[in-house]
């Protein structure tokens, strides 16, 4: 299945639900609390809490996201997988996604999990690191393939 | 874990969706269907289902075997393994290096090109080659089968190639009773040489196998070995022998130029025919007297074979038995050597127990035959009644009465094997009685640290002066002696023919001294004859006359490292030792020193033959280890009885570990006996274990 | 001298009566049949229902006094009792011990006299260590009695 993370367009527009938000206009940052729904093209990102920083005027309903930091349950999810964590940075400029907190990534029938994930929006890659809790081990399970003919 | 998945973990993980490629770093781990495979760095692809491993790799398979090397390649979902300069360590130590190998985990085979296969333990980085391999240019080891199969190999020790061979095979090391060959065995003797011997076992059903082992030596050309085992319902039985060609000497050593074939014959067994009766055999024979100790196969006298035929019931006990020997000394004339055919032994232990004491009823006939000597016929009847009686007082009584018939039946008298033991020809018969008491009172005294027993012995017994006639036979008593063992004894003599005659006293003490730590003995006793003349014992035995020599042992124990034994004999008049025995042994297991010192004076040698001449001797072992594999060790015998002559010296230095034994001695023996000089040798010994 | 005999108390002393309360099992062998039947005769019944006396037995011999053409002139013999006495009906052991008895004799000409010879040495000791094993029974009892009589 074809990944769909990979290759993912950062500047589409991002539509975020919750149930209270608090807006700092002066340090041009936004809190949301309470069942954070994010939406963005193919991806998704729920959690308890998100906070989200931006330049130019949220009311005006255009401002340029530079960064949401989302904690409490969190959860990434796309057609081809899903990742969950305790907490997660969506770094819109560079493109990346940092998880952390026995983060578990499913994809088809593989499974991966581990302390710290980074999810290369670009090229799709993802790098999961161990943790010291779990003596800095990453743990991945995957299918082996139905028996191919002899390559 | 499902059947088809894989588990890995490590420090670090990337994972590209896209390709399907996992890259795993930092102690690395994948785990499949029981098969562990651990390195430095593994990639692995979801979608061909390949696996490449780097750094330090070991890959354990689900039978304990473990391939090293510093990359593995899996293909086919996991299953086949090709390596490149892999060592495959077996679950026992054993190991086989290769250039590359390819391993199959569904039919269990790796099969190996260049290897090296040595069954030590080699850990890693040890860079020493082991001290012996086998180097071939391919190598399989099928799990299935548990065996290896090498092409083209060499045996190489210590990096030397001593074997080649194009095709050879032997079981998996963890395999216990599988056929192959067994480990090489390498000896040097003086009269063989450089004595190499390569044992073949061979399994035919559980119950049955066999040893069949060439045996190449550098002087004395090739023996064959064969040892046949076999496990039948009720018992089992062994047969072996050796033979080899070799040149026909005559009585005096001359090479008569035609050759024979010189070898032995061993067979023993044991058959358990239901809860009563049993039967035991063996059988010895060696074609010529010195053809086993030659071939340093045993060093024993004397090869002797029989067959009992053994009914045991509680307390009662019937048996018929048959004897042969066959003499390796030089002075052994088989014409004169007596066999038994048969030998009847009964005795029945009543149940009863009249006036509270123990009757037992014995019968025992004999027929020692001689092809060309006295032939002796002995058919003994007997009835033994015995109690003990424990007074308040704490004095211990012993009662034991005897009544013996004998018929004897002499042919050949005029051919004795010695004629000091020979007696009249034709049927003799003679009546025997005693009656014995006998009084101790052992006393116990708790120390503070040990408890002593002292217990003085007095025994009394009555017996006609004279029971039996002058000039009887003495087949089974000819070794006679008194001893600490028969001198408190009812009757002393050790076997039928000869009888104890007359009434005689004799008084003694025993003490024993037992702490945690010492454990001490002494005896004392001395016998004297009321009446009877005592001339029925030989001058020199230490009963003869009317007051006996005085027996003397003491033992002396500390701890569990020091024992010392003294035991001899004193002339009743004059105090001189007649028999003197020291045995002294101080050491742990690891290492410890054994003294024996023996001095005959007994002026026994009265006979013609020398059997029982006086003599000195003083011989000492003593074993150190230096480490748990090295082992230093050395014996000498030295014959004092006149002068200082050496008999065998031996030092030797040996190693043994878990996949080598060897030792080398240097030995010097002074004694000759017909083909066997005395001389130094350099003995070594090499054996190759863990071959399977 | 603070001595006084073992078996005090005669027939029915605790020493005697712990000796009769002794089952003497099965010893290998003629020589330890016959080695059976001195014990019992030496301890009465040897059916008692209290104890069991286990014994196994195992001989050597060696030869010594080695002639000029290697032959050996004497022989020595060691006897080796393994004794366990073990209450009936528990498995623990109270005595357990190794007893060693040695002797030596002539090696003569005639093989069927060094036969007998050799037959009646082992007998001999046999029934030393027969002795032995009376005695320490004995103490074993005694000291039992004392004990419990708290002398």
């Amino acid at each position: 299945a074809e990944p769909a993370l990979k290759g993912h367009d950062t500047e589409q527009p991002i539509d975020i639900t919750a149930e209270r938000l608090e807006v700092r206009q002066r340090d041009g940052r936004a809190e949301f609390k309470g069942a954070v729904r994010v939406v963005q093209g193919g991806m998704t990102l729920t959690a308890d809490s998100l906070v989200v920083y931006y330049a130019g005027d949220i009311a005006g309903g255009s401002p340029s996201i530079s960064r949401l930091d989302s904690s409490g349950k969190v959860s990434l999810s796309s057609d081809s997988e899903a990742v969950t964590g305790d907490w997660a940075i969506y770094d819109v400029e560079k493109r990346l996604v940092t998880m952390g907190g026995n983060v578990v990534l499913t994809r088809g029938s593989s499974r991966l999990a581990g302390e710290r994930l980074e999810l290369d929006l670009v090229s799709g890659l993802t790098r999961l690191d161990g943790a010291a809790a779990d003596d800095g081990r990453v743990r991945g399970r995957f299918s082996l393939p139905e028996k191919q003919p002899e390559s | 874990q499902e059947k088809g998945e894989v588990e890995l973990s490590a420090d670090l993980l990337t994972y590209d969706a896209d390709t399907g490629e996992a890259r795993a770093l930092g102690r690395v781990k994948l785990v499949h269907e029981g098969m562990v495979l651990e390195a430095g760095e593994i990639r692995y692809s979801e979608k061909t289902g390949n696996a490449s491993a780097h750094g330090a790799v070991t890959l354990t398979m689900k039978d304990g075997n473990r391939i090293v090397a510093p990359q593995i390649e899996l293909t086919d979902n996991l299953k086949r393994a090709f390596v490149e300069d892999i060592r495959l360590l077996l679950a026992d130590g054993a190991q086989v290096a290769a250039k590359s190998a390819m391993h199959d985990e569904t039919t269990g085979r790796t099969e190996l090109d260049l290897a090296v296969f040595s069954p030590c333990k080699v850990c890693e980085g040890d860079s020493r080659p082991p001290l012996w391999q086998i180097k071939a240019v391919e190598v399989v080891h099928d799990a299935g089968k548990k065996r290896l199969t090498y092409r083209d190999a060499r045996l190489e020790v210590l990096g030397v190639p001593v074997l080649w061979t194009p095709y050879f095979s032997h079981p998996d090391p963890e395999q216990e009773r599988a056929s192959g060959l067994l480990p090489p065995d390498l000896k040097t003797t003086k009269e063989l040489g450089v004595v190499a011997a390569f044992p073949y076992y061979q399994v035919f059903t559980p119950s049955i196998d066999a040893t069949l082992t060439p045996i190449l030596t550098s002087k004395e050309g090739a023996i064959l070995a064969a040892e046949y085992r076999q496990h039948v319902g009720i018992g089992q039985f062994e047969i072996s022998g050796s033979a080899t060609p070799a040149n026909d000497f005559d009585e005096n050593g001359v090479d008569t130029g035609e050759n024979t074939v010189r070898g032995h014959f061993s067979s023993e067994g044991r058959f358990q025919h239901d809860s009563n009766w049993r039967s035991t055999y063996q059988v010895n024979w060696a074609s010529d007297d010195t053809y086993l100790r030659r071939y340093d196969f045993s060093k024993v006298d004397t090869l002797i074979s029989d067959y009992s035929f053994e009914g045991f019931f509680g307390r009662s006990y019937v048996a018929a038995s048959a004897m042969a020997f066959q003499g390796l000394r030089q002075e052994d004339i088989s014409g004169k050597t007596g066999f038994v055919l048969p030998l009847l032994q009964a005795e029945y232990v009543t149940d009863a127990v009249p006036i509270g004491g123990t009757v037992s009823l014995k019968a025992n006939a004999l027929m020692l035959q001689r092809t060309d000597g006295l032939d002796t016929n002995r058919l003994s009847i007997s009835g033994n009644w015995r109690r003990r009686w424990i007074a308040d007082s704490g004095f211990v009584f012993d009662a034991d009465a005897l009544i013996r018939g004998d018929a004897y039946y002499i042919t050949d008298a005029s051919e004795p094997d010695d004629p000091d033991f020979g007696g009249d020809g034709g049927t003799t018969f003679r009546g025997l009685s005693r009656i014995t008491g006998s009084a101790t009172y052992p006393l116990v005294r708790y120390g503070a640290h040990g408890t002593h027993v002292l217990e003085p012995i007095l025994e009394v017994t009555l017996s006609p002066a004279r029971g039996s006639p002058l000039d009887l036979v003495n087949e089974d008593s000819r070794a006679f002696e008194l001893n600490e063992l028969n001198i408190f004894s009812a009757e002393r003599a050790s076997g039928y023919d000869l009888w104890e005659e007359g009434s005689r006293v004799t008084a003694g003490m025993r003490w024993r001294y037992e702490s945690s730590d010492w454990l001490s003995h002494v005896l004392v006793g001395q016998a004297y004859r009321l009446t009877g003349d005592g001339t029925e014992f030989d001058e020199g035995t230490g009963l003869e006359g009317d007051v006996s020599d005085i027996v003397v042992r003491t033992l002396v124990s500390y701890k569990d490292w020091l024992d010392i034994q003294h035991a001899f004999r004193m002339d009743e008049s004059s105090l001189a030792l007649r028999r003197n025995e020291v045995s002294l042994r101080v050491g742990g297991t690891k290492s410890a020193i054994t003294v024996g010192y023996l001095n005959l004076d007994r002026g026994l040698a009265q006979f013609e033959l020398d059997d029982r001449e006086d003599r000195e001797e003083l011989r000492a072992t003593a074993h150190y280890g230096i480490t748990d594999e090295w082992r230093l060790y050395g014996s000498i015998i030295q014959n004092l009885t006149n002068g200082w002559d050496g008999v065998e010296y031996d030092i030797g230095l040996g190693y043994r570990d878990e996949c080598v034994e060897f030792s080398t001695t240097l030995r010097k023996t002074y004694t000759r006996d017909r083909d066997i000089d005395p001389g130094t040798s350099i003995l070594f010994r090499l054996k190759l274990k863990n071959l399977g | 001298c603070g001595f006084q005999p073992l078996y005090q108390g005669g027939a029915d002393g605790a020493v005697r009566g712990g000796i009769a309360g002794v089952e003497v099992g099965p010893i290998a062998d003629r020589l330890g049949q016959e080695m059976r039947n001195r014990l019992i005769e030496r301890m009465g019944s040897g059916e008692g229902s209290d104890y069991r006396l286990d014994v196994v037995l195992n001989t050597e011999t060696e030869g010594f006094g080695i002639r000029s053409d290697a032959a050996a002139t004497q022989e020595q013999m060691i006897l080796t009792a393994a004794i366990r006495l073990t209450p009936i009906g528990t498995d623990t052991p109270v005595i357990e011990d190794t007893l060693r008895a040695r002797t030596s004799y002539d090696l003569v000409l005639s093989d069927y006299a060094t036969v007998a010879e050799r037959e009646d040495a082992a007998r001999r000791l046999a029934f030393e260590l027969a002795e032995r094993i009376h005695r320490r029974l004995a103490l074993y009892f005694n000291q039992k009695d004392k004990e419990k009589t708290g002398q």
